[in-house]
């Protein structure tokens, strides 16, 4: 019998307590300092980043998911030890912090990752509103898994209700990482129970619905078999044809901690030539 | 010779495997996928070079409307916007293609890119890519650029960047739409449609500006005593620490082939990664034109 995986809420939710806190101009979360070692970063509190060609990005700690493949690393997935290795923002000094850095440094999207930004909708929402009260002329990248935003879609309507930026292209835009090709890859890549797996097609079709700019992506290296593929693109489908036009392939950086988890897990990750 | 020697031995069928994916993805030019007949699509015929150019282009490369005219030989097409690196996609197209949804194992191992220097088999011209990566997507891929076909003078022009960065912006590049098969014996190798754009003069280069970032995904082919497997590993071009960045991708892959296993294959003619690794891509091209 398969036992009950992770549910990504209930987790969700004693994580953010974690990394979350009430402050005196309103909900704050745990961020990632940018590292020292990136001279691009000296005196900045967020990090630019060569994806999407160049974005400020600011690293929210904390996911409602487990994913063995996850680019963060355990320092910042151990959660006993989160307050230690994170500081607070507030929503303001986040929206701040990002605007300095892509001033600075030429960017043209602001980007949240690390964890999971839609995990505190509260300081999501007004982190955003701040950035538009700004008038930037930047997109706003939601990377996400889509948990939150597949179950609740007045989010994505609220979302909606951004429009354009300063340059007329869309204030924010949603990319959905799908995990896994099928329920089954789902699980076993991110620990969470099967039964949550659609809520990335749900998210997609949330934003779709609310007229929000979004895509979807899926690492490559997890799609073993035809099979495999043509559940995904059936998923894709059913959400809407030009989510299989625009989904966007990732590949797996094999970084030492990642590669450690995935053969701890027995996720296979090398693609066997089959020979002879 | 290695080649022929490793082909008749004991190990002569999964080699051969091998050999025949590495053999027929580093054409460089020859793209399996359009052999493929879909209900979308048919490369065959007549328009194969039309719709070929017409996937490819298409919004991607702004060009929403694609005239069959203008992707005719000796017709113009201009590029705007577009990163220029000399790392070539192994299988250009095959992102946009049904094969990748009819066998990703397939798209694995089609996936990756080549550098390659100018010899005795390629000519006087040589062959770089260009990118445009797509709105929000993470990152621009080399495996998703499309190949064109440079002069001497046109590769000078960039080579200082591409050495230094491995890719470079460029606002604008017109190129001629070229049967490249007669250009070179090495353009010989190339499969359908032999209609690419030829860049002859640097005027036809437009303000090379700044180093954008574009991802490469150096692979290797290796053999241990059980198996024969692929792996890949990604780098960046277009920032400062390119050539860091590359070097870091050859040490993961030497360290991630298991012990005791050795590479059969390099992707670079450039900086030889894995100089004992008898299928470099030099002998591959010998061996195919040998072949011809």
């Amino acid at each position: 019998m398969m036992m009950r995986g992770l549910d990504p809420f209930k987790f969700g939710e004693a994580v953010r307590r974690l990394v979350t806190r009430d402050g005196p101009s309103g909900r704050e979360r745990l961020y990632k300092k940018a590292p020292s070692n990136d001279p691009r970063n000296r005196d900045r509190d967020f990090r630019v980043s060569n994806y999407y060609l160049k974005t400020a990005v600011a690293d929210a700690l904390g996911c409602n998911l487990r994913c063995v493949f996850c680019w963060a690393i355990d320092h910042f997935r151990d959660y006993s030890n989160i307050k230690n290795v994170g500081t607070f923002y507030s929503p303001a000094k986040v929206a701040n912090a990002l605007i300095a850095t892509a001033k600075s440094l030429n960017c043209k999207y602001l980007r949240m990752t690390e964890g999971e930004p839609t995990l505190d909708m509260n300081h999501l929402i007004v982190v955003l509103d701040n950035l538009k009260k700004m008038n930037v002329p930047y997109t706003f990248i939601l990377e996400t898994n889509g948990m939150i935003l597949g179950k609740y879609p007045n989010f994505a309507k609220r979302l909606s209700e951004y429009g354009i930026n300063l340059m007329g292209e869309p204030f924010a835009h949603v990319r959905v990482s799908i995990k896994g090709p099928t329920a089954e890859k789902f699980r076993l890549l991110t620990f969470a129970d099967v039964s949550f797996y659609k809520l990335q097609f749900a998210a997609l079709s949330n934003c779709l619905d609310a007229g929000v700019s979004v895509h979807p992506a899926t690492m490559l290296d997890f799609i073993e078999s035809k099979e495999e593929m043509e559940t995904l693109r059936v998923s894709l489908l059913d959400v809407d044809e030009s989510m299989v036009k625009k989904l966007e392939f990732e590949r797996l950086f094999l970084e030492d901690y990642i590669v450690a988890r995935l053969k701890n897990y027995g996720i296979p990750f090398e693609k066997v030539l089959e020979v002879g | 010779m290695i080649i022929e020697a490793l082909i008749g031995g004991v190990a002569g069928y999964a080699i051969g495997r091998i050999l025949d994916q590495y053999l027929s993805i580093p054409l460089i030019l020859k793209t399996r996928w359009l052999k493929f007949k879909g209900k979308a699509h048919d490369y065959e015929g007549p328009q194969s070079v039309y719709t070929y150019w017409k996937d490819l282009l298409g919004p991607k490369f702004g060009m929403e409307e694609v005239d069959e005219k203008i992707l005719r030989e000796y017709h113009l097409v201009t590029f705007r916007d577009v990163i220029v690196t000399d790392f070539v996609p192994r299988a250009p197209g095959y992102y946009y293609s049904q094969d990748l949804w009819n066998d990703p194992k397939n798209a694995l191992l089609s996936l990756g890119i080549v550098r390659v220097i100018e010899n005795e088999n390629t000519g006087p011209r040589r062959l770089l890519a260009i990118n445009n990566p797509s709105e929000f997507e993470a990152h621009g891929n080399i495996e998703k650029g499309i190949p064109i076909v440079v002069s001497r003078e046109v590769h000078k022009e960039l080579s200082e960047r591409l050495d230094k960065f491995g890719s470079v912006h460029v606002d604008q590049i017109t190129a001629t739409m070229a049967d490249v098969a007669t250009y070179s014996k090495y353009l010989e190798m190339v499969g359908i449609p032999a209609t690419y754009p030829v860049v002859e003069s640097k005027k036809n280069v437009k303000h090379v500006g700044d180093a954008l970032p574009l991802m490469g995904n150096g692979w290797v082919v290796y053999r241990t005593r059980e198996r024969d497997s692929f792996l890949h590993y990604r780098f960046w071009t277009g920032v400062e620490y390119h050539n860091d960045s590359l070097q870091k991708a050859k040490e993961k892959l030497e360290k991630l082939i298991p012990e005791g296993g050795w590479a059969l294959t390099d992707f670079d003619e450039k900086i030889r990664h894995f100089r004992n690794a008898p299928l470099q891509l030099n002998e591959v091209w010998k061996y195919f034109l040998k072949l011809k």
